[in-house]
């Protein structure tokens, strides 16, 4: 490494990143933090407190009575704006059903779930305008409420959208070669269902703050999401304002997981601030998070055939997928479980059907690998309870059955019907070395294991893998960086850093790149004015396409720079060499900022002069988009080790150890705290969370009820073990890791339940009672 | 979010008292704030005044154990200082064990026993062990004084015996003394008490000469099981194990346990059946 950089590859690798101390020491500004506009006012939500009621009236006239109420946007009060209005991350991608079925402004006839938004009060300070919420009079009709699939395919049920003729949102269905031909050889033919309910994200930082200015040049929005650019197209379809008029900044996430995205009380804070050209922020509150969105809930039913060696002949799989009250994640996520419902399995013939219908349940999006934890959760549960019934250990039944590196899925299918070339890329990665990584984190070779435990409690071990989509879709990602007289390079880039050092990652690419210290990269903060595009922190890709689009600028300010020397100092660009952090030539050298100033006309002023360059990433999306652009497969494996009371079905987590296959680790301890925290959150979604609806309400929707794993309750080490083979897509052969162990802790729990006790759940999350229920210490649920 | 609160700092108890019947539903007292304050982040409850009882003259947070054995509790004492005081773990070893596990390490710091009690939240860890020393609850207004035993002050989930403008002062908790062994059992989901149990034994030739049995967080309100007591004395430790087993109607019928999120009445039962055969178990063990 050169003197210009000052650092070992080691130490760049471990280095301390710069917003630890500022998070630990509470100086990091979130969307709540930042100091005040100048005229700013305050709105509150009015929200529904049914999951489904008519709306019969609503009486403002109280509420706005209340000195310092400035006034209100509902039903009655919409300023010319049309509330049907689809708002949302998957807004414009979804219109195929009737008016009502894409989430909208505001809740015009009647509500469809606990929280959908009725109105916001805008007042001079937080306190009056909640103060006035609670003084507007809503008089509602209470609706019978749809709350699981099979209330709303029941004969007679009561519609969520009255202009459809069901309450079937979509449906899917992908397969490969011959199913029934293959379950009627099969040695073994083993049935199952795994149900996974609805979850919230629970980001630390609540969903739904924001600030709105309406100004007279711009429309500027302050939001905590992941993805800068989605809201744009919105604001333009409802105010009729051009493009490139509104404006996104993002400060610092408190925590996203899919949750973070533009919410109608957004939107009505921007029409209120429009209504009073005064900024307008909205403090969100806990209560307002759990009722913004959600995990899909979906029933996994499966036939699975092997043959007398325990290989897969066939699997036939039918979802039940629920999305809740509006479309919002209804396509994609129904897809994203078609396409994962195979896990990482070597299947000769497949098939997944899938319906997906509303219910009055605050509507699902993305969630933290969109799709995979309803699939993961039953397909490896379904493994161990194959290979059970096969006679086989689980583990060789995974070796037996995994692809293997270079193996295709399939070499065709048919998607919806309509045969398409399988082009997705060939297995790159060897989860025989993932499994042993996982196995040998937890010990699993220990021959001096005792079970059961020596205080009576029943011992065992599971594995879970996943076949975790790397860097699915995501359009063209650009990224500019600019070299300064200092010798600084600015990243301009839209790529929120929601907590897992995309800023620091990028920080690290642009000075590997350029072979600079990292202290002269500046990672800017995320934003649209400069539009440069970016599908958004998510899916696993920013890695991959924003580290490529920053490693790609860099090359294209190295070209500059050499135009430039040659310009100053003589030569052909080609004959300049950047490399080691300086600019050479023969015996010639210069240090970056001297070339940067050399383009100056006063170059005492530093900051004058810059040098530029854009770069730019995207992968081309497969033949028929099943995949939407997947350029490698990024596979992640888990393993637990539990001990089970039978008496009072308490289950603790001994043991936890997670591998994934990162290519190119860029920086260790973000990595390792992916891995990890990705594990943490799988634990709490494996043993207590799920959201619960009772009498027309969500009965849980608040963090002391919705029980998360504190410190106190996961185990002191989860070890982490890396495969590295430099073969990613991403800068320097990195692959995306983000995702892949929350979806395998649940299966992997449920996999060591059956180890230590024999039976599994078919539902997670595995609480306590459920256990003394399947076990049949209890009577049967 | 927590909305604007205001916060009342009387100087003498007869104040606090004062303010809180002049206040009503709209005021309520805080010392630790632990429960409360969640419940006011979330809006589950909701109150415009807060009373801070820790600058009152004669409320503490002292605990001492006087010459007679009995513990005298200052109704401010932190669940922490009572998980650590050397008296309390060696004479009310149940009590010290509960305190020592409720919620997180800042709730322990924070949160009061005072407070604990008078919450009434059903899922409590304290009050099933301070049932097994008969404690007896000092409770002062601007009216007088009185004291309640901690079995009558409880009446159902949040609810209490207090009236208007009533303060908790106090408890004082009776050992149980030579020859006695105690336990506390709880079943837990992240931190939150399913069910809590609290055993007492006294073992005399061979059987059971004394026995007291506590349940918390499994039913509406903390209860002592003296019907059951009552049928396990003379009872050798395996004969009084048998019948624990076997309890389940007589449990079902004394405790009516309720269905909630942390899980339905049977599971509660059948956890309350387990901890009270294991706690008896533990405080029988080697005695035997």
């Amino acid at each position: 490494m050169s003197s210009e950089v000052g650092l070992t590859d080691d130490q760049l690798l471990n280095m301390t990143r710069r917003d630890w101390f500022q998070k630990v020491s509470g100086q990091t500004r979130y969307v709540d933090d930042l100091p005040e506009l100048p005229g700013t006012v305050y709105g509150a939500a009015v929200r529904s407190p049914f999951s489904h009621a008519r709306i019969v009236g609503i009486n403002s006239g109280r509420a706005l009575a209340i000195p310092g109420v400035l006034g209100i946007i509902d039903r009655d009060h919409l300023d010319g704006l049309d509330p049907i209005v689809r708002i949302g991350e998957y807004a414009g991608r979804t219109r195929e059903h009737g008016a009502s079925a894409d989430q909208h402004l505001l809740a015009i006839d009647k509500v469809r779930f606990d929280g959908d938004l009725v109105g916001m009060i805008v007042a001079e300070t937080s306190d009056i305008a909640r103060r006035a919420v609670d003084a507007v009079e809503v008089k509602y009709e209470e609706l019978p409420a749809v709350f699981s699939y099979g209330d709303a395919v029941a004969p007679k049920a009561p519609l969520v959208h009255e202009d459809l003729p069901s309450n079937l949102a979509c449906d899917d269905w992908f397969e490969w070669g011959d199913v029934d031909k293959g379950l009627a050889d099969a040695v073994t033919v083993v049935e199952a269902s795994y149900y996974t309910p609805n979850a919230f994200h629970h980001p630390m930082e609540p969903v739904g703050s924001c600030v709105a200015d309406w100004g007279t040049d711009e429309v500027v929005l302050w939001l905590p999401t992941n993805k800068p650019f989605n809201p744009i197209g919105q604001v333009v379809e409802l105010f009729g304002v051009d493009r490139h008029d509104v404006r996104v900044r993002v400060p610092e996430v408190g925590g996203a997981f899919g949750a973070k995205q533009l919410t109608p009380g957004m939107m009505a804070a921007l029409a209120l601030s429009r209504r009073l050209s005064r900024p307008v922020r909205v403090y969100a509150t806990e209560l307002e998070s759990f009722r913004s969105t959600a995990r899909h809930a979906c029933n996994y039913r499966a036939k699975a055939g092997v043959d007398a060696d325990g290989r897969f002949v066939a699997l036939d799989v039918e979802l039940e997928v629920d999305t809740g009250a509006y479309f919002t994640g209804a396509r994609l996520v129904t897809r994203n479980i078609c396409i994962s419902a195979w896990g990482c399995y070597r299947i000769p013939s497949f098939r997944v059907r899938a319906n997906t219908v509303y219910t009055n349940k605050v509507p699902a999006a993305s969630f933290r690998a969109t799709g995979k934890t309803e699939s993961t959760f039953a397909i490896e549960s379904l493994v161990d309870r194959v290979a059970a019934a096969a006679g086989i250990d689980p583990i060789q039944m995974r070796l037996r059955n995994a692809l293997r590196l270079g193996e295709a899925v399939a070499t065709s299918w048919r998607v919806r019907g309509v045969e398409y070339a399988a082009d997705v890329p060939a297995m790159d990665t060897d989860y025989a070395e993932l499994m042993r990584l996982a196995m040998e984190g937890i010990g699993w070779r220990d021959d001096t294991v005792v079970n059961p435990m020596p205080d009576g409690r029943a011992r065992g071990r599971g594995i879970a893998l996943s076949l975790r989509h790397g860097a699915q879709g995501g359009g063209r990602t650009y990224a500019m960086v600019t070299l300064d007289g200092k010798g600084r390079a600015h990243v301009s880039h839209a790529a929120p850093d929601l907590g897992e050092g995309v800023s620091n990652m990028l920080q690290l690419v642009a000075a590997r790149s350029l072979e600079i210290h990292p202290d002269q990269v500046i990672v800017e903060r995320p934003e649209t004015r400069h539009g440069l595009n970016f599908e958004g922190t998510a899916a696993q890709r920013t890695t991959v396409h924003m580290g490529n689009a920053v490693r790609g600028a860099c090359e294209s300010l190295k070209s500059e720079v050499r135009v430039a020397a040659a310009q100053a100092w003589g030569g052909k660009p080609e004959e300049w060499c950047v490399e080691g952090g300086r600019v050479t030539r023969a015996d010639e050298s210069y240090s970056l900022a001297e070339v940067a100033r050399s383009q100056g006309t006063a170059p005492s002023f530093e900051g004058d002069v810059e040098l530029k360059g854009l770069g730019s990433y995207s992968y081309a999306p497969s033949q028929e988009k099943a995949f939407g652009g997947l350029d490698h497969w990024s596979p992640g494996a888990v393993a637990v080790e539990v001990a089970v009371d039978r008496e009072t079905g308490e289950l603790e987590v001994l043991k936890m150890a997670a591998a994934a296959d990162a290519g190119t680790v860029i920086h260790l301890p973000s990595v390792i705290g992916q891995l990890q925290g990705g594990a943490v959150m799988g634990m709490g979604l494996a043993t207590t969370e799920e959201l619960i609806y009772e009498d027309n309400a969500m009965i849980n929707g608040d963090p002391f009820q919705y029980r998360l794993p504190t410190i106190e309750d996961v185990p002191c080490e989860i070890p982490v073990g890396l495969i590295e083979r430099h073969d990613g897509p991403g800068p320097f052969g990195a692959k995306g890791i983000a995702q892949v162990t929350s979806p395998c802790i649940t299966p992997a729990i449920n996999n060591a339940l059956l180890d230590a006790v024999g039976v599994q759940l078919n539902q997670a999350p595995v609480t306590a009672e459920r256990i003394l229920h399947a076990t049949g210490v209890l009577g049967s649920e | 979010m927590l909305g604007s609160l205001e916060i009342a700092f009387p100087a003498t108890l007869e104040d606090a008292s004062e303010l809180a019947i002049e206040a009503g539903d709209d005021a309520s007292f805080y010392a630790g704030g632990a429960e409360l304050a969640v419940l006011l982040r979330y809006g589950l409850a909701s109150c415009r005044y807060l009373i801070d009882l820790k600058r009152i003259e004669g409320m503490s947070a002292t605990v001492r154990v006087r010459s007679d054995g009995v513990a005298t509790v200052g109704a401010l004492a932190t669940h922490s200082s009572l998980a650590s005081n050397p008296n309390m773990v060696e004479k009310f070893p149940a009590l010290a064990t509960a305190e020592s596990r409720i919620g997180n390490v800042r709730i322990r710091n924070q949160g009061t026993i005072g407070g604990n009690v008078c919450f009434a939240d059903p899922s409590s860890d304290p009050t099933a062990p301070l049932l097994l020393y008969d404690t007896e609850l000092q409770l002062r207004s601007a009216k007088g004084a009185r004291s309640l035993r901690l079995e009558d002050f409880v009446s159902g989930p949040y609810q209490t015996a207090l009236v208007a403008g009533e303060i908790l002062t106090e408890l004082l908790a009776r050992p149980l003394g030579p020859g006695w062994r105690e336990r506390y059992l709880r079943i837990e989901r992240f931190t939150r008490p399913t069910a809590g149990v609290a055993v007492a034994c006294r073992l005399e030739d061979g059987v059971v000469a004394d026995v007291r049995l506590a349940v918390a967080s499994a039913t509406s309100r903390p209860s002592r099981l003296r019907q059951l007591e009552k049928e396990l004395h003379g009872l050798s430790p395996q004969e009084a194990l048998t019948l624990l087993q076997g309890s389940r109607e007589v449990l079902s019928d004394l405790l009516q346990p309720h269905s909630d999120l942390l899980g339905t009445a049977e599971y509660k039962l059948h956890l309350v059946q387990v901890l009270l055969r294991r706690g008896l178990e533990l405080c029988c063990e080697g005695a035997a």
